[in-house]
Formats: structure tokens, sequence, C-alpha cells
């Protein structure tokens, strides 16, 4: 039996529902790696490029031209473990981002929980950090096996909590995807200063650089407010050993991400239940 | 004891006009500036009719709908453009949230919305019926135990493998409309889909319709086919401007709607919604003081017996005269092709006042129903009357008759 009444709790989650149409997820799972399969040239590789090519040009300009630290660490370790998490955190935000106004046709026409496509995208980007970290991996065991500067690193035992990185940083993505979601549903010009937004967001974490270089106190805060940060520093950690992390930062984060999460869920729900009549 | 499978309590959907234009930050600002200053919002106001323009700018397009139907019912929604119909159904599908009531559906709910579905273009056929069924909430093994029957009935076989973008629309709406009937929903829910596709492929789009009502289904079927909605509803609901403006026996209220629906001055032809027949014109002119009217009447296929009524009124409605069965015995029999039915209203210029006066039409079937209605299909302008007293002798002043009363002292 389906009761339709105007929506009061914007925080409600329908697990239930949302399992009943698991389905319906990996379809769209799938269909999402077809399509790019199909629209892109070089296919998945290109998901390989992407990260490779970004390292590459960090290394050259953060590291070599500008120096700035890595903590002692091999340049490509060090920014690829952070480049990893955001490219994730990245494309979950852009799929849960998009995920009305890409979907608007199927949207308009048939009913299932709005919800579903966000999440979508949180599976179907899995595929991608999977290909990012095997890339990953190859450099990591080169540099593992070929340690020549004075700072040594290892994987640690908590490298076994890495999973809970991965649902962090999905929570974080999807969080923040669904506040765009929402926005550039009510306002279509936000989309035109995204990119923007998600340029100065790149350069609050702490990818080019570890956060102990950052003396001043606020900008501190404001890096430990940004929720990826806590991903990239405890990817870092997991992998090397080596972090600025510590439990200020990693209630901070935490904390900011429930925020970030919670808040997107309600103005997701609240926009998405009369999306289709305004496009 | 008949079980309840929809029931619509009170169900208003509003719409916010003035957020239609403000899709940008600039207009928001510009919004904010005007409201500010107490300035019209009519900028931002940009469709809908006075009548359901509630406060806010809101726009009523469903006013306090309530009905309830039974297992086994075919209902069929209709009403104008406008009046709210796949409003209705895209609630009741939850693709849009009423702004106040309450539905309930006791079923599983399939649907097909107005051209098209949720198909995603870039997927298969194939494909394309799996994500369907998954979006009814079914699972894999239900959907591979229909999927050939499917198949068959679209009769898209070769292009299953084709992505959805590269179909036609009259196979679109073909594999739509397969989905949609063969996935076994227990609600029906289809908006206007007939329209598009070959009459063949209507027919056998009702007949599967028919099936599914005997099996016990429940649906609600929008359509301006009257003729279909006749013979597969047992119960029709009838908006109006939003509201439900009648509601019982299919054949009742057609015959009710058919006769209400209006909107004069319409071009030419006047087409039957149901039945094999036009009007192709209705002129007028004075021969003498007699007001003659022809009706240009054609069928596309013989018509047993048919009664034309021309029904003059005055502009606020009152009836001047009629021309009807009732006053002229006049019956077209066995008509198959063209007719013009004349009808004389002798004297009666003469005796009318200056001013406008309409005609309506009516096309019947001579005791049974109404086969087409059009009201002010003429304006007849009567301006010959002289000036009485230094005033224009029209109906305001001098009432509807030309009779030139007089007073006198007893
Ligand atoms: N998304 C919308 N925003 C504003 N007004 C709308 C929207 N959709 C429909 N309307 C208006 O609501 C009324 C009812 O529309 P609709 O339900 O499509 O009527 P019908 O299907 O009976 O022709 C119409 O006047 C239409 O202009
Ligand atoms: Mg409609």
């Amino acid at each position: 039996m389906v009761i339709i009444q105007p929506t009061k709790n914007f925080f409600k989650l329908n697990i239930k529902e949302l399992i009943e149409y698991r389905d319906l997820l990996m379809l769209l799972v799938k269909r999402d790696l077809t399509v790019i399969y199909k629209q892109t040239i070089l296919g998945p590789i290109w998901f390989l490029i992407q990260p490779l090519i970004t390292t590459i040009v960090f290394t050259i300009i953060f590291g070599r031209v500008a120096n700035i630290s890595t903590d002692g660490l091999p340049h490509m370790v060090f920014y690829m473990s952070g480049i990893v998490i955001w490219n994730y955190a990245q494309g979950v935000m852009n799929t849960a981002g998009n995920s009305l106004a890409t979907n608007s046709t199927m949207l308009s026409k048939v009913y299932f929980p709005r919800l579903i496509i966000p999440l979508s995208g949180v599976v179907s980007n899995l595929v991608y950090l999977g290909l990012n970290l095997l890339m990953f991996l190859a450099f990591y065991l080169y540099y593992y096996f070929n340690q020549t500067g004075a700072t040594q690193f290892a994987p640690t035992w908590a490298l076994l909590a890495f999973p809970i990185v991965v649902v962090y940083t999905a929570l974080v993505g999807l969080g923040v995807g669904l506040w765009i979601a929402a926005i550039t549903t009510k306002y279509r010009d936000f989309r035109f200063m995204l990119p923007f937004i998600v340029q100065v967001w790149m350069y609050a974490t702490p990818i080019i650089y570890p956060v102990n270089v950052v003396a001043n106190p606020l900008y501190r805060a404001i890096i430990w407010i940004n929720p990826v940060s806590l991903a990239v520093e405890f990817n870092r950690y997991l992998f090397t050993g080596h972090t600025s992390l510590n439990s200020v930062g990693v209630i901070i984060g935490c904390v900011s991400t429930l925020i970030t999460f919670l808040t997107g869920l309600a103005f997701f729900n609240k926009v998405q239940r009369n999306f289709v009549d305004i496009i | 004891m008949s079980e309840k499978m929809i029931s619509v309590e009170n169900i208003s959907k509003h719409y916010r006009l003035g957020v239609i234009n403000r899709k940008t930050f600039g207009d928001e600002l510009h919004y904010f500036l005007k409201k500010l200053f107490h300035r019209k919002l009519d900028d931002f106001v940009t469709i809908g009719d006075e009548g359901r323009l509630g406060a806010k700018g809101l726009f009523k397009a469903l006013d306090n709908v309530s009905f309830t139907v039974e297992k086994g019912d075919v209902i069929g929604l209709i009403g104008t453009n406008g009046s709210g119909k796949s409003t209705l159904l895209k609630v009741l599908t939850r693709i849009t949230e009423p702004t106040t009531g309450r539905a309930i559906l006791n079923g599983r709910v399939g649907s097909l919305l107005e051209v098209g579905t949720g198909f995603h273009p870039d997927l298969t056929g194939r494909e394309n019926i799996y994500l369907s069924g998954a979006v009814l909430g079914m699972h894999k093994h239900e959907i591979e135990s229909k999927f050939d029957e499917i198949v068959e009935f679209s009769g898209i076989k070769d292009f299953l493998d084709t992505p959805v973008r590269r179909y036609s629309s009259g196979m679109y709406v073909r594999l739509g409309f397969a989905v949609a009937a063969h996935l076994d929903p227990e609600i029906l829910l289809i908006d206007e889909v007939l329209a598009v596709g070959d009459a063949e492929f209507q027919k056998k789009c009702l007949a599967k319709m028919d099936d599914i009502a005997k099996c016990g289904r429940t649906i609600i079927f929008v359509s301006h086919n009257m003729t279909a909605v006749r013979e597969l509803c047992n119960k029709c609901v009838w908006l109006k401007d939003g509201k439900v403006f009648a509601q019982g026996p299919s054949a009742k209220i057609i015959d009710e709607y058919l006769r209400a629906t209006t909107l004069g001055s319409g071009a030419f032809p006047i087409v039957a919604p149901a039945d094999p027949l036009q009007v192709d014109m209705v002129r007028h002119y004075f021969d003498n003081d007699d007001l003659v009217i022809e009706n240009d009447i054609s069928t596309r296929a013989t018509i047993p017996e048919l009664e034309i009524q021309n029904i003059i009124k005055t502009a606020s409605g009152e009836i001047v005269a009629k021309a009807n069965l009732h006053s002229t015995n006049f019956i077209v029999t066995q008509l198959n092709g063209a007719v013009t039915v004349v009808a004389r209203f002798p004297g009666i210029k003469k005796l009318l006042n200056n001013g406008r006066y309409y005609v309506d039409l009516n096309v019947n079937n001579p005791h049974i129903r109404v086969m087409l209605t059009r009201s002010k299909v003429l304006e007849i302008l009567v301006d010959d009357k002289p000036a009485l007293n230094g005033q224009d002798s029209n109906i305001v002043n001098f009432g509807l008759l030309n009779i030139r009363p007089t007073f006198s002292k007893k």
C-alpha cells in the first residue's frame, strides 16, 4: 500500500524502500559504466591517464618548481594518495550533483526513490576508485622497494581500515553532491560557479601539501572543517605511517561530514519532491 | 464486497508560478528588490488563468479532488486541456507531490504518461525493458518471465539491441505501452498515449487494456477519444478547472461532457469527437426579415439518423429561439457524404432590437445522445433599428423585442 501525501520530515531516509530498489540501483550503475565506456574514446584507460597526468603535473609544479614539502615522502606517493581519494569524492559528488538534471526525462515519467541515482554514483565510482588504486599501488610498491630518501615509509596495520576511508569519502561526496543537486535545481546559474568552487575546494584539501606546513591557525581550522581533508590525511597515514592528523582533526572532520550529509539529504528531499514541476 | 484500490482524498496541487522565472541568483535578486518596493510581481507570472490563481501567484492545477476507485474499475478521466488530468496522474504516480491532501494506492502502479516513458535513450530496448521493470520495483526473474510477451506485443524484435534514441516515436510508444501493460501492475495509469501510434496499434492497446481490466486490474485512462473511453471505461471522472465537476457511469458523464464542451468561435471544421462526422461551415444571411442559417455537414461513414439544433442566444446566454427536432420535426437520414441543413427563423429580424446574438450548434443522434456540440459558432449582428428618443434602440435600452410599446393616460 502506498500513501501519497506532502512530505513533512525531510530528514527521512527510507532505507527499506532503497533496499527494495536494489535491482534498479545495479542497473543504473551498469548504465553509467556502459554509457561512459561507449562515449569515451579511451574507455576505462582514461581513468588511469587522468590521475597519472595530474600527479605528474603536481610533481613538476608543486614539488620541483614551488618546492612545497611532501613530508619527506616521494612526490608521486604523496600526491597520488591524495588524488585517489579526491577523485572518488569528486566523482560521487558529480554524479549526485547532476542526478536530477541529467535524469530529468526519466524522473518526469516514472517514480522510484530519487536517492537511488546519487547512490548509484557511489557504487559506479567505486570502479574508477579501484582503477586509480591499482595505479597508485604500482607506484607505491615501486617507491617502497626503492626507498632512497631520508624519511622511510611503510604501510600500517590500520590499512585494514581502508574500507572505512571509502565509506567516509562516499558520504562526503554524497553530502556535497546532494547539496549541489538541490541548489542547481533552484538556481540554474549556480552550475557556472561550480568548477570554480571545486577548484578552491581542492586547494583547501591537503593534497599538494601536508597540513603541518600550514602555520596560520585559521587556515588550519578551515582545512580540518573541510570534510575531505580527514579522508586524504587518513589514507596517507594508512599507506605511509606519516600524517599531520590528530584527534581534534578527526572529530571535526566526522562532525562536518555528518552535518554536510544530513543537511544535503534534507535539502535534496525538499527539492526532489517537486523537481519535475520546474523543468 | 468490492475493494478500494485507489482513494483520492482532497488532493490539491498548486504550481508556484512566481518560481518558474526565478531560476537564477540574478532573478532572485531582482525578485527580492521588487518585493522590497512592493511592486507588482507580474514579470514573474507566466502561465495560468485568473480564476485559478490563488494567493502569492499560486496556480491551482488541482483543487480538492476526491474520488475512489474500486478493484476492477476502469475509470475514464476526462476534461478539456489544462483541466488537470495529467497533473492528477503525476501525483498518483508519485512523480510530483501534492500540495495538500492524500491518496492511498492499494497495489503496484504501472504507468505510461503522455508521450514517451522512463526510457534511457542510450540504452538498448532490451536494457530498457529491464530498467522499466526495476523501476516498477520488480526483480530480474519476474521481468524475465514477461520478456518475450513484451517483445512480441511491441513488435520491435529486430531493434531489441538498438539504443532507443534511434527509435521512431511510434516504436517508443509501442515499447512503452508493452512494458507498462505487461509488467503486471495492479493499477495502471495511462495518459493520452493513444494519440500517438497508428490506428491498428491503438486498437491493439485498447484490446490489451480491456484484457487487463477483465483480469480484475484497475485502470485510470485519460483520453480525448470519447469512443474509446465509452467502450473501455465503466466510470468517468470529469475534471474541470482542477476540480471534479462530475463523476458517475461513463455513458452519462460522457454525454454531459460532450454537451458542455463548448468554446465558441472555434475554427471550422468542427470534428465530432466520437463519430465519423464533421461540421464544415455554418453561415447566415437575412432573407428579408427571415434569418437563414446554413449548416454544412459531412460524414465519413453512413449515419442512420441525425438531428441539428441551432439555438439563438443573447450575449448573456438567454435563449431567443431554437430550431430543433421539436420545432421542425426534421431528421437527416442515411447520410453518407455532405449535406447542407438550412434553418429558417421567419420574421425574426423585425422582432429583435439592435444587438449581438450568438448561435449554438448541436448535432445529435435523435433522442439518444449528443454527437457534437459547440457554442457561439456564429455571431449575428442586428443594427437596423432606428434610434428612439435619441437613444440607440439596443437590447440594453429597450429590451429584446422591437415592439415599440406605448403609454397613455386613462
Ligand atoms: N509544471 C507546471 N508548472 C506550472 N503550471 C503547470 C505545470 N504543469 C501544468 N501546469 C498547469 O496546470 C494546468 C493543468 O495541466 P495538466 O494537468 O497538464 O492538464 P491536462 O492534462 O488536463 O491538459 C494547466 O493550466 C497547466 O498550464
Ligand atoms: Mg495532459
